[in-house]
């Protein structure tokens, strides 16, 4: 028997505060029944438990906190994200210094060969250049054949045959196809202008000058398109001489001005590794 | 302690500690602060905090910024205060006895005054409510016992003036 007259308070609230044992609750309901005396004073302390009362915080929702990203995300996906970040700086980062040898390496081979080039172009050029010099010779003569083909029948004064040329060119060349008539009359006209007399010559060049004139106006407003071809067809004759911008290295064929671009680059990268050395 | 569970801890321990704090100060808004940072402090540390330990951990919290506020507000008569704001909705149907009982409840001390509630309310164990207020198993029950028989001379005190 534990609880008695001198500690029945203390085993009464602990009683009511639920705080003994199942054993211990047992005697101190076995102590009221045995003290029916006593059973006003457990009362009167029961009744200082406080009845049970609902409070309720409103709008609790507000303390809620919304589900995020990283709690509903699988962790393998994050860790594959992760892991990809990763291998890519490891990348970036390598430094494999054999690289910057053979690059070094390259560039030196780039410039013997460039040297070597030169001068063998150099010789080649020389060669070459004679051959352009024989061709446009050639260009030339055939130019001043064809010309003269033209022009035979006209006698012309020298100073004059320059002009008259590139105006017969200019005409009969992109001419001939469409309108036939055209070196007919100017033939005609040139037969006309056939005394030795310069006057007379001159009044011919200007009757062919008007002529022609007349007649490429007339086929401008016939045949549009040959108009506008006109200018065309004239550069060609023009750009023989550029066409043969080639230099010749042993069997190969060279445009001379690509050259010159892949050259300087090669000077620019250079110039570029020279200052890497330095710094 | 994950979202989902920290938002059924809201749900299950929101009204406890809000009733826990509002009976103790008396003022509703400060009471609602009171919870709303001791919510905010459980989500703060939520990693470190065990689920089943968070309505200890939320009560502890609630009861320490409690007591900060009684300090800072100084006040001597907010048991008056009480009565006026929680008196006509929660009391008018209430006994006599019971108006008798909260009365004498406000007269106690904020650390008795917490004993009481966390014991009837929340059914708190000695050891809990000691971890809690930060004191010893044997002074809970010490200290909860001075306030029960308090408690209980003001109840007789009455029940005589009324015969």
């Amino acid at each position: 028997m534990k609880v008695n007259t001198l500690n029945y308070e203390s085993y009464f609230l602990l009683y009511i505060d639920n705080e003994l044992s199942a054993e211990d609750r047992a005697s101190v309901e076995f102590f009221l029944h045995e003290n029916p005396n006593y059973r006003e004073v457990f009362e009167n302390l029961q009744s200082t438990v406080l009845p049970r009362e609902e409070i309720i915080f409103e709008h609790k929702e507000l303390l809620f906190r919304l589900e995020q990203m990283e709690a509903t995300a699988p962790l393998d996906l994050k860790e594959r994200l992760q892991r990809k970040e990763a291998t890519i700086v490891k990348r970036n980062f390598t430094y494999q210094p054999w690289l910057r040898y053979s690059a070094m390496a390259a560039c030196l081979l780039l410039v013997l060969g460039y040297g070597w080039y030169n001068t063998n172009a150099v010789k080649q050029n020389n060669l070459n250049n004679s051959l352009i010099a024989n061709k446009e010779n050639v260009a030339v003569n055939k130019n001043t054949a064809y010309n003269k083909e033209r022009i035979e029948p006209t006698i012309v004064p020298s100073s004059k045959r320059a002009t008259l040329p590139v105006l017969l060119a200019s005409t009969n060349v992109p001419t001939d196809s469409k309108i036939t008539s055209l070196p007919q009359e100017i033939e005609l006209a040139n037969k006309k202008s056939s005394t030795p007399e310069i006057i007379q010559a001159s009044n011919a060049i200007e009757l062919v000058k008007e002529k022609t004139m007349a007649m490429v106006a007339s086929a401008s407003t016939i045949m549009e398109p040959n108009a506008i071809s006109l200018p065309s067809d004239n550069y060609n004759e023009v750009n023989t001489i550029e066409q043969d911008r080639t230099i010749y290295i042993a069997n190969l064929e060279i445009d001379a001005e690509k050259f010159r671009g892949i050259s300087r680059r090669i000077n620019a990268l250079l110039k570029i590794t020279k200052t890497d050395k330095e710094k | 302690m994950t979202t989902s569970e920290f938002n059924e801890s809201v749900k299950e321990y929101a009204d406890g500690v809000y009733r826990f704090i509002v009976k103790n100060i008396g003022e509703a808004e400060d009471a609602r602060d009171i919870v709303q940072t001791a919510f905010e402090k459980l989500w703060i540390h939520r990693d470190t905090v065990n689920p089943q330990k968070a309505k200890s951990y939320l009560f502890t919290v609630a009861y320490h910024q409690m007591i900060d506020h009684i300090r800072k507000a100084k006040k001597t008569n907010f048991t008056d205060e009480f009565n006026i704001q929680e008196g006509p909705t929660t009391y008018q149907k209430d006994t006599e006895l019971k108006q008798v009982l909260f009365s004498a409840i406000n007269e106690l001390s904020p650390i008795q005054k917490s004993l009481v509630l966390l014991k009837d309310y929340e059914g708190y164990s000695y050891q809990e409510i000691g971890e809690i207020m930060e004191l010893s198993e044997s002074q809970v029950k010490v200290y909860l016992h001075r306030a029960r028989l308090v408690l209980k001379n003001k109840l007789i005190h009455f029940q005589k003036s009324v015969a």
